[in-house]
């Protein structure tokens, strides 16, 4: 048999994918609010703040960290009082061009040193002592994303998605690559199933909901293969974990999906036993990898629509402990990165370290108020509605 | 009207399904041969036997040595103790599989997610684990107590540091939150007045077992749920049980859980005053939940999305699956989004919908093909295809097989999975195997030459998920 042949039956033995009329309509682009992009970087296992934005001429910093602390001459100076730690020296590319914002002193009150309970409160952002089924993402395509038929407004690039992502009707997708997602959907027998399946099916109960949740990943990863492929991305990032996930979305991004928030993460920032050079090897490869991303998205002209945000769900001790390592703490630092930055560089006090509660930093900026300035000044969208209360805008963007 | 006469093949699989997290074939048919009452009898016979969950604790060593050890020790020992939490896991869920004590197992895997618990001691993990399996059926006020005082709730809700002076006040919100009476019925001042209650309540670092102490117990008068005495822990869950509210937020949750999630006041509120009056005694509630007639409403049968652990179970008993490799069981609990031992946070499972998103939705629909059939669905032949062209694509799928059943390491012996099924129609295969009828048109797709094909795809298909 010839590869002709081949092809045609090949293509007659996959089957083909009919989309059903009713999703038809809901086809249009930029549902959601413009053309914005928020691409979200998750430090996971609870970075040193301490150690990433140095205080390094903070006696009281040496005096507590004896053995980790990162002197003076080796940190990276931002201004006369912080430095940033030795492996993130790419990103001085970013801060000399006003590409970079970092706050400091991010928290929230009754602080939970939990990862996972932390994680959850950074996720939902509901109070420490409240449990919150879905994600503060996720209720932003709850209510700003009604019409949009499909998960792949948001995207996590990963395996599973996170709490951050779900919501109560909507759900953002996750995905590591998309060429095996669509070859995972592109069997079949699922596409018979939804070839026959028409919106009388598509119930309000729970098997409706899985027909429908077939459908809509059915169809979006066609779109996202689809309008993927047509980037070839040749931009050279890091070959680190962080550096592929960011690659993906920038060739996302650059194919011009019409998604727009892409969640990604990194993690091994637990660092309780002989820190200083594994955190600089954690933050170098952070470092290098954001650089690539935003020189990347700036050279392709799409900087100008999107926006990174860093965080993680706690800083670490001040005191370090017997293994030249620190132990879960409270506040810590968020960086933001982008060339519409209204504020740049370091926008707010250095933490105090004369000023503890029980050992920790306290915090001074609710995370929940960067969270609502992002929604409402980047995204265009009411923040209360999706965070549930009022909190206190700030003006970095 | 359905009493003392064999039940409906689809009412049998509905409750075993609830009851029983599934059934094979055999099992199925057994069952359907009794009537409701016997059946219900035989679930509750079966699991009379209370068997602790036991692991092998060798080579662990002493907890009260762990001072002494060496940095690298130490080390070692974590890594040791973390392997000991996984073995707990697939050996439970492997027991979960056996389908011995099967009602037992389903309501301790109800309150694993009621008491939801995180810690890092395999020891106390099981014991607590244990806890939820000897009290199962238990009048609830002995499950709640054991609970309480259990070394990994203890840690987990921090009343370690429950002290007159600095009084933590994380167990006693969660106990009222979660674990009995719900939001809305308690003020955040009897929240305060139960802590200082609590103070006092820990455990033996050494010995890990429960210790009260007295020198840090906070004797003064508190003011509770608008009674006032000098209350210690257990007369705060007396209090607690003696409200009405109680009952109604168990039996909710409990509805909620085994019968459909949208809640019926009406069935809920008769439920609570039952529950209520007989002491909080949940065997009785499970028996009159399980005899019922508005249990078997066709609403509820096959209503629920199967959660993670539901799903592999059943899957697993139906296709009389051996793992050859435990670890590929928490590979797929990981990936699912249910990992036992991992609740997310206090609050358990939120369950659901919210087990479904895109991508772990499809690899939920793969799982069958995954374990049994090297992930093929289907492997459309049209009758019209060049035969070399057909010989490729057989080729094709058989190294694929290969290469995925290699890497999923479960043994399944279709040989006996064929055997059960041969000569039935599809009607009937996927009348044993869904809660939920096919409408002709999905019968036309599974309509394959193979059993084996077919029997794939009635698992592959989205009411397969459903329960």
């Amino acid at each position: 048999m010839n590869r002709r042949n081949f092809l045609k039956y090949s293509a007659l033995a996959s089957g083909t994918l009919l989309v059903p009329n009713f999703l038809k309509a809901f086809e249009s682009k930029n549902i959601l609010s413009g053309n914005k992009k928020l691409v979200i970087i998750q430090l996971s296992g609870g970075n040193d703040a301490l150690n990433t934005i140095v205080p390094y001429t903070n006696d009281l910093y040496f005096k507590n960290r004896a053995g980790i602390a990162i002197k003076k001459e080796q940190a990276i100076t931002l201004t006369p009082e912080l430095g940033l730690n030795t492996g993130m020296k790419k990103l001085m590319e970013l801060y000399d061009k006003g590409f970079m914002t970092i706050i400091n002193n991010v928290g929230y009150p009754n602080p939970d040193r939990s990862h996972f309970r932390s994680m959850d409160i950074w996720h939902t952002a509901s109070n420490s002592n409240e449990y919150l089924q879905t994600g503060w993402l996720g209720r932003y395509l709850d209510s700003s994303c009604n019409g949009c038929a499909n998960p792949h407004h948001a995207i996590e690039v990963d395996d599973t998605l996170s709490l951050a992502l779900k919501g109560e009707l909507k759900k953002a997708m996750a995905l590591k690559n998309a060429d095996e997602l669509y070859k995972l959907t592109k069997e079949n027998f699922f596409n018979k199933l939804v070839s026959i399946t028409d919106d009388k099916m598509l119930t309000e109960d729970n098997l409706g909901y899985l027909y429908k949740t077939m459908i809509e990943t059915t169809s979006s990863a066609e779109y996202i293969y689809n309008t993927s492929k047509t980037y070839n991305n040749s931009y050279v990032y890091p070959q680190t974990a962080l550096g592929k996930q960011l690659k993906t979305v920038s060739t996302f991004i650059n194919s011009g999906m019409e998604t727009s928030v892409y969640y990604v993460s990194m993690g091994g920032f637990d660092t309780h036993i002989n820190q200083l050079q594994q955190h600089q090897n954690l933050l170098q490869t952070f470092a290098d990898a954001v650089t690539a991303f935003v020189n990347d998205l700036q050279k392709s002209n799409k900087l100008d629509d999107t926006l990174v945000m860093v965080f993680s769900e706690f800083g670490r001790r001040v005191q370090q402990n017997a293994s030249n390592g620190t132990d879960h703490g409270t506040a810590g630092n968020m960086f933001l990165f982008g060339n519409k930055l209204k504020q740049n560089g370091i926008i707010n006090e250095a933490p105090d370290l004369t000023d503890l509660d029980d050992g920790d930093l306290k915090y001074k900026i609710d995370f929940r108020s960067v969270y609502a300035t992002v929604l409402n000044n980047w995204l265009g969208v009411s923040d209360k509605e999706i965070l549930l209360q009022n909190f206190a805008k700030m003006s970095f963007v | 009207m359905s009493r003392n006469v064999y039940m409906e093949i689809n009412h049998t699989l509905h409750l075993l399904n609830r009851a029983a997290l599934g059934a094979d074939y055999n099992t199925l048919k057994k069952c359907s041969a009794l009537s409701r009452e016997a059946l219900v009898d035989k679930l509750f016979n079966d699991s009379k036997q209370f068997a602790p969950l036991k692991i092998k604790v060798n080579g662990l060593p002493d907890k009260k040595d762990f001072k002494n050890l060496s940095k690298q020790e130490k080390k070692e020992l974590k890594k040791k103790l973390k392997d000991k939490v996984r073995e707990l896991n697939t050996d439970w869920l492997q027991k979960l599989i056996s389908g011995e004590e099967a009602l037992r197992e389903r309501m301790t895997f109800f309150w694993h997610n009621h008491f939801a618990c995180r810690d890092d001691n395999p020891i106390t993990l099981l014991e607590l684990n244990n806890l939820h399996r000897q009290y199962a059926f238990a009048p609830f006020k002995q499950l709640l107590m054991a609970v309480s005082k259990s070394p990994s709730m203890l840690l987990f809700l921090n009343n370690q540091q429950n002290k007159k002076e600095y009084p933590n006040e994380n167990f006693a919100r969660e106990l009222m939150e979660l674990f009995t009476i719900g939001r809305g019925n308690y003020t955040e001042q009897d929240i305060k007045e139960a802590a200082r209650s609590f103070t006092g309540w820990a455990f033996n670092r050494e010995t890990y077992e429960f210790e009260f102490r007295a020198n840090v117990h906070d004797t003064g008068t508190k003011k509770f749920m608008g009674q006032s005495g000098d209350f210690d822990g257990e007369e705060i869950i007396d209090i607690v049980l003696s409200k009405k509210e109680t009952a109604i937020f168990l039996c909710t949750k409990i509805y909620k859980h085994f019968v459909t999630d949208k809640s019926d006041a009406k069935i809920i509120a008769e439920l609570a005053d039952f529950y209520f009056a007989n002491n909080y005694d949940t065997e009785k509630l499970m028996r009159k939940i399980f005899l019922s007639d508005w249990f078997y409403a066709s609403a509820n049968i096959g209503s629920l999305i199967k959660s993670p652990v539901e799903l592999i179970v059943s899957l697993s008993k139906t296709l009389k699956a051996n793992y050859q490799k435990p670890e590929v069981l928490l590979y797929i609990q990981r990936a699912l989004g249910q990992v036992l031992f991992y609740p997310p946070n206090v609050a358990g499972w939120p369950g659901g919908t919210n087990w479904i998103d895109s991508s772990s939705f499809i690899f939920r629909l793969r799982l069958p093909s995954l374990l049994a059939n090297g992930g093929v669905i289907d492997l459309e032949m049209k009758d019209d295809m060049p035969e070399e062209f057909m010989k490729i694509m057989e080729m094709k799928m058989e190294k694929q097989r290969e290469k995925v059943n290699s890497k999923m390491g479960c043994n399944v012996n279709w040989q006996q999975i064929e055997n059960v099924f041969t000569g039935k129609s599809i009607a009937e295969i996927a009348s044993s195997l869904l809660s939920h009828k096919l409408r002709d048109e999905k019968i036309k797709l599974i309509d394959d030459n193979q059993l084996r094909d077919r029997i794939m795809k009635i698992l592959s298909i989205p009411e397969y998920q459903m329960c």
